[in-house]
């Protein structure tokens, strides 16, 4: 008996213990998972930020950066087995239309977002929204732009402001090419499609014809398609362009190989700024000027907003409300447009901050130093950008053709025809 | 406690019988328990949920329930013993447990102690391979969706013999598996043949080198063998082609060249740790015979033929089995080469590649993913139930 009393005892003691420390409030602490090192130090910085402005609701952010692949898979198994996921996670865009298959455990994140939900531009919310729900907040827009390598250029005579379509960059890089022999004007993609997305988009076609939303067909042996192959075949033929080293310029060979200074040209989404202030670093700084895209007629659109991370809130977790608050915070707001501009180089969803000069133009911002021009003039410069759906099939074209089309016509110079009816078949026969 | 109060209940024989009821029922209890956690399909606490859609095993075994239909009898109990499986699988072994505590000679009896003593090793066997295959086996008939699963037939297996990737992915395993076995049988025999033999100088420097790498991660070795394939002029292999004058190539890309840069992976790997094998095998040859061949005035070539290959020939074999469950399971390599599970024109994609990718790159496709497995399961044991038929391991008669 004097044993269950003293027991009795010492559990009040605990509760009344437990009921002293909760009326001090301790930080929530929240994971998130991300797949690029460069956001996890932004995220911790927007915790810093809200832990200032919301003392009554600290949290105690962790942030782990993972492998592409591995931290989205980890994500679709957590997700599936309803157990072991994140609070919060990054998503890429390709990888988003797998996510929303199990959008039940994501929180809907409308009703967080309040007035921003008109603010951040519609087209990237709808990338990452199903059924009128919201499931992820973008970081930005990903407009793809031309990074042209000015003293290259003008050592051969070339002005980059004249090159207007893409004839115009196929004659320039025909003329680098009789002064330098030894550099490129740019490079073919053989492990992404950020140039052919750009150049099919420009023609009014994208890969998916989503139509009927229930039912998206891939739609690969297009003429638009056909012009985008058989261009880059040219750019290869004349020499003028080479495959570009591990497949992309976003991969740890493609940065060393601009790195080597050998590259007049790159056409990729605004955000490959942070690539060159990250790893490509000082080589190549007050290089590189930021200017439109070609086109192949004038009056087609000069931009097509690609790439993209949509941050989701797990909804299995316990503080998802807490971490949903915190994601609207640190994805949505003015002050978080303006630090996705000055710490990660991107073109904000949340365009206040685009005719801001203060900020956009700010001298102290190092991708103002790094590059030539300004990247703000070029974006408000450019007369359309476009968007791209993406679809549940999406995942499966791009691997089909990150693994095998690219390499057939570009690598192998396989006929584009052919090859284009035959990528057409495979990925139907791959959609069951 | 429960012991004595029981003793004290029940008159010695009365006990002893009804004791015995109790152990069957709870046996009968515990199997009712596992049952119907093995027709959940693997999909834990949303069973509920798939059970009353009308999905799930559940339906399988009782035929699909539409919309509006009851329950029969033996539904009811089925969702009523699913819903409440882990108090019959606990119910079960307690009273399993008071049948054993009822009957105390039972623990020092000498018939049950050595069951009780391998029970470890089952309970390991039962959990993480008889349960997962009967799991995939049900699996594989089911299309897995993140909350429910429906029971679909042969589908899978006909969408995956319908699809060309799979092809290349067997393709690609085969030709593997072959090359890797071709390399790493009579290479690690040779150079342990030289280790092993009494003129080799400094043979404990030799085999340390050789057997480092069994004991690098593959990971590691694979990011550093990507860099050294990589297609830039500098990389090691393009490098080392430039020393005979060749141009630099794109290893990656090239379907020979980038299975040569797997190959060559898991020969550095395993050289070592085959060599291990075939010394221990050399080791337990008596000398006695090789001095007999002296005597007889057999050459080198001669004695390594006539006598230290049949008597290996144990040791070659199991090398064979390992060699070919090895090839045939390899994904690391090729994970890490190519950076990820994609690789140009699928060149590196293996059987388990193909798994993966389905069973997690994709969503929705477990079902699909299990049939994979099942496939390769099945494909692997036939071929090396064939090997060991060939080599005369099994199926040989007594007296032979």
């Amino acid at each position: 008996m004097k044993k269950f009393l003293a027991l009795v005892l010492a559990v009040c003691m605990m509760l009344s213990l437990t009921s002293i420390a909760s009326a001090e409030v301790t930080p929530t602490k929240l994971t998130l998972w991300t797949f690029i090192s460069q956001h996890d130090a932004y995220y911790y910085s927007m915790a810093d930020a809200w832990n200032a402005e919301h003392p009554d609701q600290p949290i105690a952010l962790e942030c782990v950066t993972l492998g592409y692949d591995e931290m989205h898979n980890k994500l679709k198994v957590a997700l599936q087995s309803g157990a072991g996921a994140p609070d919060i996670c990054d998503v890429e865009v390709g990888q988003f239309p797998n996510i929303l298959a199990y959008s039940d455990h994501l929180v809907e994140l409308e009703s967080y977002m309040g007035d921003y939900m008109n603010q951040l531009v519609k087209s990237r919310l709808d990338l990452y929204s199903k059924g009128g729900h919201l499931y992820g907040i973008p970081y930005h827009i990903g407009a793809t732009v031309t990074f042209y390598n000015v003293p290259m250029l003008e050592a051969a005579g070339i002005d980059y402001t004249t090159i207007k379509t893409w004839d115009d960059w196929y004659n320039a890089g025909l003329k680098l090419k009789a002064s330098n022999p030894n550099v490129y004007m740019g490079n073919v993609e053989t492990s992404t499609q950020w140039q052919t997305s750009l150049m099919i988009t420009q023609q009014d076609s994208a890969f998916v014809d989503n139509s009927d939303e229930a039912n998206p067909k891939p739609t690969i042996n297009t003429p638009a398609m056909l012009k985008a192959v058989q261009t880059q075949q040219s750019w290869l033929d004349a020499g003028i362009a080479m495959v570009c080293p591990g497949g992309q310029v976003d991969t740890e060979e493609g940065k060393a190989w601009v790195a080597t200074n050998v590259c007049a040209s790159i056409t990729m989404p605004l955000w490959y700024m942070s690539r060159f202030t990250g790893e490509i670093g000082d080589a190549e700084k007050g290089v590189y000027a930021i200017s439109t895209c070609p086109v192949f007629e004038v009056g087609q659109s000069q931009s097509v907003g690609l790439g993209g991370t949509g941050t989701v809130v797990v909804k299995d977790n316990e503080n998802y409300d807490l971490a949903a608050q915190f994601d609207v915070y640190a994805k949505a707001t003015k002050a978080a447009a303006v630090k996705i501009w000055s710490e990660l180089g991107f073109d904000p969803c949340n365009m206040e901050v685009w005719t801001d000069t203060a900020v956009t133009h700010d001298p102290t911002n190092k991708f103002n130093q790094y590059f030539l021009t300004n990247a703000f003039d070029t974006l408000l410069a450019i007369n359309v950008i476009k968007g791209v759906a993406s679809t549940a099939i999406n995942p499966t074209i791009n691997t089909y053709l990150d693994t095998t089309l690219w390499n057939e016509v570009y690598v192998d110079h396989a006929d584009a025809a052919t090859a284009l009816e035959e990528a057409q078949t495979a990925i139907e026969g791959e959609i069951f | 406690m429960i012991v004595s109060t029981v003793s004290i209940a029940f008159p010695n024989r009365i006990r002893q019988r009804r004791s015995l009821f109790i152990f069957i029922l709870g046996a009968v209890i515990l199997i009712v328990g596992i049952a119907a956690l093995l027709s959940l399909g693997g999909k834990g606490t949303k069973f509920d949920t798939a059970y009353d859609a009308h999905g799930d095993t559940g339906a399988f075994l009782f035929g699909s329930l539409e919309q509006g239909q009851s329950y029969s009898v033996l539904q009811t109990f089925w969702l009523f013993a699913a819903r409440t499986r882990t108090l019959w699988m606990l119910g079960g072994l307690a009273l399993m447990a008071l049948y054993v505590a009822l009957n105390r000679t039972l623990l020092y009896s000498k018939s049950i102690a050595p069951y009780v003593f391998v029970l470890p090793f089952l309970m390991t066997f039962v959990i993480f391979f008889v349960y997962p295959l009967l799991s995939t086996t049900i699996m594989s008939f089911q299309s897995i969706k993140s909350d429910s699963s429906e029971w679909i037939g042969l589908k899978n297996y006909i969408d995956l013999f319908n699809n060309n990737t799979f092809y290349t992915a067997v393709t690609n395993s085969l030709r593997y598996t072959v090359i890797t076995c071709a390399l790493l049988i009579p290479f690690p025999l040779l150079l342990a043949y030289m280790l092993n033999s009494k003129s080799m100088k400094f043979a404990g420097t030799f085999k340390a080198i050789l057997f480092v790498p069994v004991l690098s991660s593959v990971v590691v070795a694979g990011i550093i063998f990507r860099m050294m394939f990589s297609e830039l002029d500098g990389a090691m292999m393009n490098q080392v082609r430039g020393l005979f004058g060749l141009d630099p190539i794109i290893w990656l890309k090239g379907e020979w060249t980038a299975m040569f840069a797997m190959v060559l992976l898991c020969c550095w790997r395993w050289t070592g740790m085959n060599i291990l094998y075939y010394m221990a095998g050399l080791k337990s040859i008596p000398n006695e015979l090789y001095e007999a061949a002296d005597i007889d005035g057999a050459n080198a070539v001669q004695k390594f033929w006539n006598i230290a290959w049949p008597l290996l020939k144990p040791t070659t074999i199991y090398v064979l089995t390992i060699s070919i469950y090895a090839g045939l399971a390899m994904f690391t390599e090729s994970y890490m080469i190519f950076g990820n599970n994609s690789s140009p024109k699928n060149y590196g994609l293996t059987i388990v590649g193909y798994l993966y990718r389905y069973g997690f790159e994709k969503v929705d496709k477990f079902g699909f993913a299990s049939a994979v497995g099942l496939v390769l399961l099945l494909g692997a044991m036939i071929i090396n139930l064939l090997q060991l038929r060939i080599t005369g391991v099994i199926g040989r008669r007594k007296g032979e």
